[in-house]
């Protein structure tokens, strides 16, 4: 990765940054799908440098700063996000695009978790699949259920609150950070601009 | 210590720029012949705890951890307002007034005549060097940057700024789009909106002139979006209560008047950390100490020296204060009004 832009968000009284990430990261959202390629998938990825992890006393956190990465400069210019966010500009700060500094604190790696969900989501899943499991009842599907709860770091991973287009329900995107091994594998990102194998440098 | 003899213990100025409560309709934004009043819908929600335990809750819990597993799988019932467009609807429609009223030179209460004596004549110079032009451009720019639809502001499509200024002697009309005018500053005016600012700085420099304005604000926000009324402070929930009360007025979703009027005084960017891009929040509401109460922070601290009471003290008192943006601050927190008088003991 070797140009980045920084997105800054800027909550003010009323206007809450949970609410602000929902409305910027949909519009990130839509800009990578506008240049995805065939597999739907985009050479833009996207980080958050002040991303923090849950302790003792501070829940998880993704920041305020969104840093879209990419290796050619065309794909930041081509993205336009100004355009994207133009209606935003009010309540965020974009810089213009800039080179990776060559001073760095290490690589890292930001992706999805599809959350393990609590009991009744799997249930209510079983449920719908139930010519796959002999047709149980909800009753057996509970049963089978009983002793799952759903794992303690998913509960405490940063997320964003995603409001959906389609008017289906809301979801919540948990973010997970890894710090992982430099690499010049060239990577494609998914239309929020996550990856499994995304290396992006950190500063 | 200030001489006892021009202390005021007694200091009250009304509010010179009052704004009613918003009210919030539906409408479409190619055919406004239907605009429709919005009503709050009510949701029952089930959630999940996520709220942090009490220290004593984490004390009982390391005893018994089954009883934290209860507690956290529990699901926790919410009640809650909503308030959202009709399904064939796209636009939001805020309608309110604003009264402004001119007689800034006479405090509304006042038990010292020699400091009000004090008081009229710094005011008075201060009408006849500045005559309230930054101050009413900067409202002109909060009217016209829709500001005051708070969080409905957010991502719109196009926002539409209808303005009518009346009285004895105007009748007078303007448009807006508000997507001219940033809210991060007040560069941006032009002609539409210095009309509507000379007509508010004529009458805040007046003795006893008024000027009433009928904004009435379209916003495309996208068909059955929701939208956001004020919310009721509850403060005591209580067992299965609501815990999001939304406000109305006879069943129309409304925004308080305190909120839209927050939103037309947020001019102070005269404060001393806007200059610094880290610190920086933008324009603030203009109060006397620069309290902005979601950040939890005062901008304008005693300590600092640059809070309202040190300006005023000796301002009132025929001081000259050092920049004219301090005098800007006085004057827009006077016109704000409040009870300001200090102890004479």
């Amino acid at each position: 990765m070797k140009y980045y832009l920084d997105i800054t968000l800027l909550p003010s009284d009323d206007i809450g940054i949970h609410f602000l990430w929902s409305k910027v990261i949909m519009q990130v959202h839509l800009a990578l799908v506008e240049i995805q390629d065939a597999d739907k998938k985009v050479p833009v990825g996207a980080g958050f440098p002040q991303y923090r992890e849950k302790k003792a006393d501070k829940a998880g956190f993704v920041g305020n700063k969104l840093r879209l990465f990419s290796i050619h400069k065309e794909d930041l210019e081509r993205l336009d996000i100004h355009k994207w966010l133009n209606r935003l500009e009010d309540y965020v700060h974009i810089k213009a695009i800039n080179e990776v500094p060559k001073d760095l604190k290490g690589y890292e790696n930001f992706n999805r978790r599809s959350k393990s969900g609590n009991a009744e989501k799997h249930i209510r899943r079983r449920i719908s699949r139930a010519e796959k499991h002999n047709n149980e009842t909800p009753e057996q599907a509970a049963e089978f259920f009983k002793d799952y709860t759903m794992s303690e770091e998913d509960k405490a991973l940063p997320f964003i609150n995603m409001r959906s287009l389609e008017g289906k329900k809301d979801f919540r995107m948990s973010i997970t950070r890894k710090v992982v091994e430099p690499s010049n594998a060239p990577v494609k990102f998914n239309t929020y601009g996550l990856s499994k194998e995304g290396v992006l440098p950190k500063f | 210590m200030a001489r006892k003899d021009n202390v005021a213990s007694v200091l009250a100025f009304e509010k010179k720029l009052v704004t009613s409560d918003g009210y919030m309709f539906g409408t479409q934004w190619d055919n406004r012949t239907q605009i429709v009043p919005l009503a709050l819908q009510e949701k029952s929600v089930r959630g999940t705890i996520s709220n942090r335990f009490k220290k004593s809750d984490v004390q009982s819990f390391e005893k018994d951890p089954t009883k934290l597993n209860a507690k956290v799988e529990s699901a926790n019932l919410q009640r809650v307002d909503s308030c959202a467009l009709g399904l064939e609807q796209d636009t939001l429609n805020l309608q309110f007034s604003v009264k402004v009223i001119g007689g800034i030179t006479q405090p509304s209460a006042c038990n010292n005549a020699l400091f009000k004596q004090g008081y009229s004549a710094a005011a008075n110079t201060y009408i006849a060097e500045q005559g309230f032009t930054e101050l009413a451009r900067r409202y002109a720019g909060n009217i016209a940057n829709a500001r005051f639809l708070w969080r409905n502001r957010v991502g719109a499509e196009q926002i539409e700024v209808q303005v009518k200024a009346k009285n004895n002697s105007i009748e007078q009309a303007w448009t807006f789009d508000a997507y001219q005018f940033s809210t991060k500053d007040f560069d941006s005016n032009n002609e539409q909106t210095d009309q509507l600012a000379a007509q508010i700085a004529k009458v805040l420099a007046s003795e006893d002139d008024f000027l009433l304005l009928e904004v009435s604000c379209f916003v495309l926000v996208g068909k059955a979006q929701e939208v956001y009324p004020s919310e009721e402070l509850v403060l005591d929930k209580g067992k299965g209560g609501k815990s999001k009360i939304l406000y109305d007025v006879k069943g129309i979703a409304a925004m308080h008047s305190q909120k839209l009027g927050n939103a037309l005084r947020t001019i102070d960017t005269w404060y001393p950390e806007f200059s610094d891009p880290e610190t920086n929040a933008g324009p603030i509401a203009i109060e006397p100490y620069g309290a902005v109460t979601n950040l939890g922070k005062a901008y304008r601290t005693p300590k600092d020296k640059q809070d309202f009471y040190t300006f005023f003290d000796n301002w009132a008192r025929g001081e000259k204060l050092s920049r004219v943006e301090d005098e800007h601050y006085v004057m827009a927190t006077l016109v704000r009004g409040g009870v300001f008088g200090e102890s004479d003991k």
